[in-house]
């Protein structure tokens, strides 16, 4: 606290009374000591917890890397490397696989640095590695880290041959002039998936240089590899080890990632090939203090509590200030417009220009992130509310204070996020608010849930039938393929580890060839035949080749872009569309040309819109079943002895059951509220009229018998909208054990499927084909419900409130009762056993239910990059 | 497998190949080549350049294939701006066209035709390779790199830019050694559109055969079609094969007649006498901007202003003349030359240049400071509105200062 006087005289002049009464405190400390003790804080952050400054572990440099990269290493002020880099540069030079599992500023970039320079000393700059991140700016980032690595290396060493070598950047913005020098020169090629799919597989004899000695594959942060964008990208990276072993090289991997459950699983999956795991942190850390937020319960009738963004906002005036610098992390791109707004019209309050109070999100133009990173990074800009788009490694320095506005969903993303803050030897602070959502208030309970090992599985299916079939077309368009029989005579594929070990590909090269005209099938070859060039049609995160283009109306200056199955509900005519606080209206939405046009108005409100969603069931693939006579039996009412197993007899003593199936989605938009900012009441609402969103896709199924739902008093009035809080609860407890988001999940609760005949619940993946999340629910499900009981129960509330079933006038004065009933029901007693499938008297008709919508698909880092 | 591949027809491609007579069965007279790699096939056509007395010599449009004898290199590495085919011989070079199942690049795009023509005496050859299925590839992509090499270089039409990455792209692939690195290689179109620039709609090879060498087709399959034929002779419909055939040998065919027209340009007429078909005013303004002696460049520009160039042509021959005088130090004739140009126009890009050289002539030929300043400040005026790159802009506003200062010297008497 040295020149406190001076701090104080600035304080006055840029902010006034509150922040010179304030001023004498500063730093992280002051303000924790501040929020520890002062009302209304102190009743507010329920939980804290510290965790001390720990030193780091290092080791020596392992002997078998070269004594010049050593120096150059040390010469930038890694003197030893921490226990986890120096083994993963010892794997690595090993010859193995390696994934480096570390938190962010870990120093993971050394771990495959070192192999690649290594293997360029050791070849005399023959070697070439590739290098990919989930974005643009991240791979813009390393390539000056890696410059600067290597002209260290050329200082000290000029004949090391270092000067000949060359990092490149290849992405969307790289000159076409350039990009010849960069295929025959570049020693290392820093890109992303998308390029890497679209730009230089399809034409790897121009790459051949880079092909014919790839030594490394560095991929990093392949936690952002899930879901339909990491299956995807398990695709482009068989097509890789192909197209590698055709010229000849056989890469070796090295990965990067947060903290992740069962990072080798994932890896693997990814990877398709078995790989070394280094996962203990071994780096120093500063001291890290965490609070948790739950906002007060405004209604304690209704248990409803005080919206977080308004938390955030008032909370801003303890934790921001012109002598620290701040993050906030929203979940929405909305939010993130909100908050901003919020904060700038407040700036002067806070002490700060509002130039000082940036937002940050997917969706802005590339100039303006640039600007904001570079105005983190040299401490211009004090403030800055952002989305997940800075979750990742795109460097903007160390921050002191991060503020969670909702739990992002996964403890990867917890921790990425917290990571954001902590500079060399200060302490940090991390706030995490809680919303009303089930998952933040059982986190409130269970603190000790994030500072666990990490639980949610990531889901990644590279044999996803509707991904697998677009990467087998590109893949042919970049070297045939050839069959061969099998001991059985059944056809596989000849030399093809990567493709080989996937179902279905020698039917899918069929259809290719016989239905699609794609291909050509002579004797044991399929060849491309088609004027086209695949990877263009062929989108890694599913959407965005069909971006929406924002457009002002008149000047046709594009305002930023929105993936297609967002543009229903946040681009529709009338919608509000937000940059930086400030507020669009969409004019005109040319939904067939991907172009929304907006204005820019003076609007008090926002828009939130509401869709209309339809299930259909296609397929069943498996069941889990309980009967009605298993639970008698165990809870001591039944004398009858259980038989072993479901059978046929049993079917019909049905207590629940689970599926896991395809089903077929159709949501249309229908209406979209005008919400008020600041007091948030609805001020009026519009029609939507656009086409249809259908998706085929994977689901996880519940269904209740019509005796077991009576049993439980699952009927009446309230039927209805106690099922559908249970299948609610069910979405979003789901991130606790499955890696996802709420809103990656659908939900259609139906109180008589015409399907099923009976209750049902469908909780089914977003995303085309599925990506494998159905099947993970379905794993998952029994521990869902019983997160989802200790929820409810643990809830302040008396009859239902947002943060556990509903409120009261959704759910009605029973629906808490109920739901609990419920799920007591289904999480206790004898667990399903396997049974068929099969369903008798199937009557297949379409069912509604009204949905509301969460907003854009949280597509996240996926869409970055291009 | 027994289904065929269903290949869309639109009513387009239908109309056209319902047009086109139809062939039942394979291409005919195709010849099998085997070698290590496999085999491919081949159609050989021989054309007899000294034909019986009493048959008449063949002609491609108006031009006889033995032209090329007439032909100048120092032309042709003149307009082509390669000095590497000074020494060239349209003998002994090789005529190169192909037909790919795609336009849009990758590795999925088969080349799967590749047209080759050479003289052997009194004959040209024309081979042409043919891909019967994609299998046939790497031993086709073989042979036509060891023909490649077998001679001394190339003749294209567009084809640094396009057949030559395609076939080295599939030769890559296929590990077989691309011919062309360091082979001399002409390709057409830059020096045809640098002849005929503005004066024909585009600059494609069937407006030049058609305009300067006189050939019509009798008929033709567009060469957008060449994927979709190769498609269907692969899915059993052979039908508008041939069309691709004869459109590939008619292509080198006139490879050859305008490398002839070529090495005839700088004397702008044919070994007959006869003179060369063309805009007149844009060849005189070609071989002045290609000249490399200065004398024959002003020559050359002043020659294309008494043809009546028009438009930027005019514009560009203008500034060139002048300049050429001022700096041959013929100080009225450039004077003159500036003048005129800037009484017809004063507000184009030209005229930043213009104002700029009459800047330059008045300080430093005529040493009057003063109205090089206007000159000067007229150039950076005008280079304002035009939106001059900011490097160019610098240095006028550098020759305005520059100007200010010595005209101030020079005292108040001066204008």
């Amino acid at each position: 606290m040295v020149g406190s006087e001076e701090n104080i005289a600035a304080s006055v002049r840029a902010g006034g009374e509150r922040r010179a009464r304030g001023a004498g405190r500063r730093g992280v400390e002051a303000i924790v000591e501040r929020l520890q003790n002062e009302v209304p804080w102190k009743q507010r952050l329920v939980h804290w917890r510290t965790a001390e400054a720990r030193p780091g572990r290092t080791m020596a440099w392992p002997a078998q890397l070269d004594p010049r990269l050593v120096e150059v290493f040390q010469s930038r002020g890694i003197l030893e490397p921490f226990a986890h880099q120096a083994q993963a540069i010892e794997a690595a030079l090993r010859g193995e696989d390696v994934l480096v599992a570390t938190p962010t500023a870990s120093g993971k970039t050394v771990c495959y640095t070192a192999p690649v320079l290594q293997s360029l000393l050791e070849s005399g700059g023959s070697s070439r590695a590739l290098f990919l991140y989930p974005t643009k700016a991240l791979s813009q980032d390393q390539t000056v880290g890696l410059t600067a690595l290597v002209e260290e290396l050329i200082e000290r060493y000029p004949d090391s041959g270092a000067k000949d070598w060359h990092a490149f950047t290849y992405d969307g913005d790289t000159p076409p002039a350039v990009r010849r020098t960069l295929r025959d020169r570049g020693h290392m090629v820093l890109t992303n998936p998308y390029m890497l799919h679209q730009g230089i597989l399809p034409n790897h004899a121009k790459w051949a240089e880079l092909f014919r000695d790839l030594r490394y594959v560095v991929v990093d942060e392949v936690h952002t590899l899930s879901g339909v964008f990491g299956s995807s990208v398990a695709n482009v990276l068989r097509r890789l080890q192909r197209i590698a072993r055709h010229y000849g090289a056989d890469p070796k991997f090295l990965a990067s990632s947060a903290t992740i459950a069962d990072p080798r699983a994932h890896a693997e999956r990814l990877f398709g090939r078995k790989i070394t795991v280094i996962d203990e942190d071994a780096s120093p850390a500063g001291k890290r203090i965490f609070g948790v937020y739950e906002p007060e319960i405004v209604n304690p009738i209704a248990g409803l509590r005080a919206n977080a963004l308004e938390e955030a906002r008032e909370l801003a005036r303890e934790v921001t200030g012109p002598g620290h610098q701040t993050i906030f992390f929203c979940a929405r791109r909305t939010a993130v417009e909100v908050l901003t707004r919020y904060l700038k019209e407040n700036a002067q309050r806070l002490g700060l220009k509002p130039s000082e109070i940036r937002g940050y999100r997917g969706g802005y133009l590339p100039n303006m992130r640039r600007e904001i990173e570079s105005g983190l990074k040299d401490g211009k800009i004090k403030v800055v509310v952002s989305t997940n788009a800075l979750e990742l490694g795109v460097d903007i320095g160390a921050l002191d204070v991060a503020v969670l506005v909702g739990y992002p969903g996964s403890q990867a993303s917890f921790w990425q996020r917290a990571g954001r803050v902590g500079r060399r030897g200060k302490p940090s602070l991390v706030i995490q608010i809680a919303r009303s959502e089930p998952v933040d208030q059982f986190l409130v309970h269970h603190p000790e849930y994030l500072f666990e090992a990490p639980r949610e599985k990531l889901g990644v299916d590279p044999d996803n039938l509707v991904l697998l079939s677009e990467h087998v077309k590109c893949a042919s368009f970049e070297m045939p393929f050839h069959a061969q029989e099998d001991e059985d005579g059944e056809e596989e594929l000849a030399g093809e580890p990567e493709f080989g070990t996937a179902p279905h590909v020698p039917e899918i090269l069929d259809y290719l060839s016989d239905e699609s005209g794609f291909l050509h099938r002579r004797q044991d070859t399929w060849f491309w035949m088609a004027d086209a060039y695949p990877a263009q049609d062929v989108s890694l995160a599913g959407g965005d080749i069909d971006n929406v283009l924002i457009l002002e109306a008149g000047t046709e200056r594009a305002i930023g872009e929105t993936d297609r199955e967002s543009s229903i509900t946040t681009v529709h005519e009338g919608a509000i569309y937000q940059v930086q606080g400030v507020t669009w209206r969409v004019e005109r939405f040319d939904y067939h040309n991907r172009r929304a046009y907006v204005t820019e108005v003076e609007s008090d409100y926002y828009t939130d819109a509401q869709t209309d969603t339809e299930v259909r069931v296609l397929r069943l693939e498996s069941r889990l079943m309980r009967t009605r006579s298993a639970v008698a039996a165990a809870s001591g009412r039944s004398p009858e002895p259980l038989e072993v197993g479901v059978t046929d007899e049993a079917l019909k003593d049905e207590d629940h059951s689970a599926w896991r199936g395809e089903v077929h989605v159709t949501t249309v938009a229908t209406l979209y509220k005008k919400i008020r900012f600041y007091t948030r009441e609805n001020v009026g609402s519009g029609d939507i009229a656009l086409p249809p969103e259908e998706l085929d896709t994977e689901a996880f199924i519940l269904t209740l018998s019509e005796a077991t739902a009576d049993d439980l008093g699952l009927a009446g009035g309230d039927r209805g909208t106690s099922w559908r809080a249970l299948g609610e609860l069910m979405r979003r407890v789901a991130p606790l054990f499955i890696r996802c988001q709420p809103s990656d999940l659908g939900l259609s609760a139906q109180v008589k499927s015409p399907h099923f005949g009976e209750p049902t619940i469908f909780l089914y993946d977003r995303v085309q084909g599925g990506v494998g999340l159905g099947e993970l629910l379905f794993g998952a499900h029994r521990a869902m419900f019983v997160a989802a009981l200790d929820v409810v129960t643990r809830c302040s509330c008396e009859i239902g409130c947002p943060a556990c079933v509903g409120p009261v006038a959704e759910v009605g004065p029973r629906g808490k009762e109920t739901v609990i009933r419920l799920l007591e029901h289904l999480g206790q007693g004898p667990a399903p056993e396997p049974a068929s499938p099969e369903v008798d008297g199937e009557t297949d008709g379409p069912s509604t239910s009204d949905e509301a919508e969460f907003g854009p698909l949280p597509r996240g880092a996926a869409t970055e990059g291009l | 497998m027994g289904a065929t591949p269903h290949i869309p027809m639109t009513p387009d491609l239908q109309r056209i190949a319902d047009s086109w007579e139809t062939t039942v069965g394979d291409p005919s007279e195709l010849r099998e080549v085997a070698r290590a790699e496999g085999s491919f096939a081949v159609r050989e056509q021989r054309i007899d350049l000294a034909p019986a007395a009493d048959s008449e010599a063949f002609l491609h449009g108006d031009w006889r294939l033995d032209e090329v004898d007439g032909a100048d290199p120092q032309a042709i590495a003149r307009l082509a701006r390669d000095e590497a085919l000074a020494g060239l011989d349209l003998r002994r070079a090789i005529y190169l066209d192909t037909e790919t199942s795609g336009l849009s690049g990758g590795a999925g795009v088969y080349v799967y035709m590749v047209g080759l023509g050479w003289f052997e005496g009194d004959v040209y050859v024309s081979w042409q390779s043919f891909l019967r299925h994609p299998g046939e590839e790497r031993a086709m992509l073989a042979e036509v790199a060891d023909r490649i090499r077998s001679r001394d270089s190339v003749v294209s039409f567009f084809g640094k830019s396009f057949d030559r990455h395609r076939l080295e792209d599939k030769m890559r692939i296929a590990s077989v050694e691309p011919p062309f690195e360091g082979r001399p290689h002409l390709d057409l179109y830059h020096p045809f559109k640098r002849l005929t620039s503005g004066a024909f709609p585009n600059g494609k090879l069937q407006t030049m055969e058609r305009e300067l060498l006189g050939f019509r087709r009798a008929k033709d399959l567009p060469g957008s079609l060449a994927p979709a034929a190769w498609f269907d002779y692969l899915a059993d419909r052979p039908h508008r094969l041939e069309g691709v055939f004869l459109h590939n040998h008619e292509d080198v065919l006139s490879l050859v007649a305008l490398a002839a027209f070529l090495g005839r340009a700088v004397l702008e007429e044919r070994v007959s006498g006869e003179p060369l078909a063309g805009p007149r005013c844009r060849r005189a303004a070609a071989l002045a901007e290609t000249a490399i002696d200065h004398g024959e460049r002003l020559q050359w520009a002043e020659e294309a202003l008494a043809r009546d160039a028009q438009g930027a042509d005019r514009r560009r021959m203008q500034l060139l003349a002048a300049e050429l005088h001022r700096r041959a130090g013929n100080l009225d004739r450039a004077r003159t030359a500036y003048r005129s140009a800037l009484e017809e126009c004063s507000d184009d890009r030209t005229a930043v240049d213009l104002f700029a050289g009459a800047s330059m002539l008045l300080e430093h030929g005529l040493g009057d400071h003063v109205n090089a300043l206007a000159m000067a400040q007229r150039a950076h005026k005008v280079g304002l509105q035009k939106g001059l790159p900011k490097g160019l802009q610098a240095a006028l506003d550098k020759r305005v200062n520059r100007l200010t200062i010595k005209s101030d010297l020079d005292g108040p008497t001066s204008d």
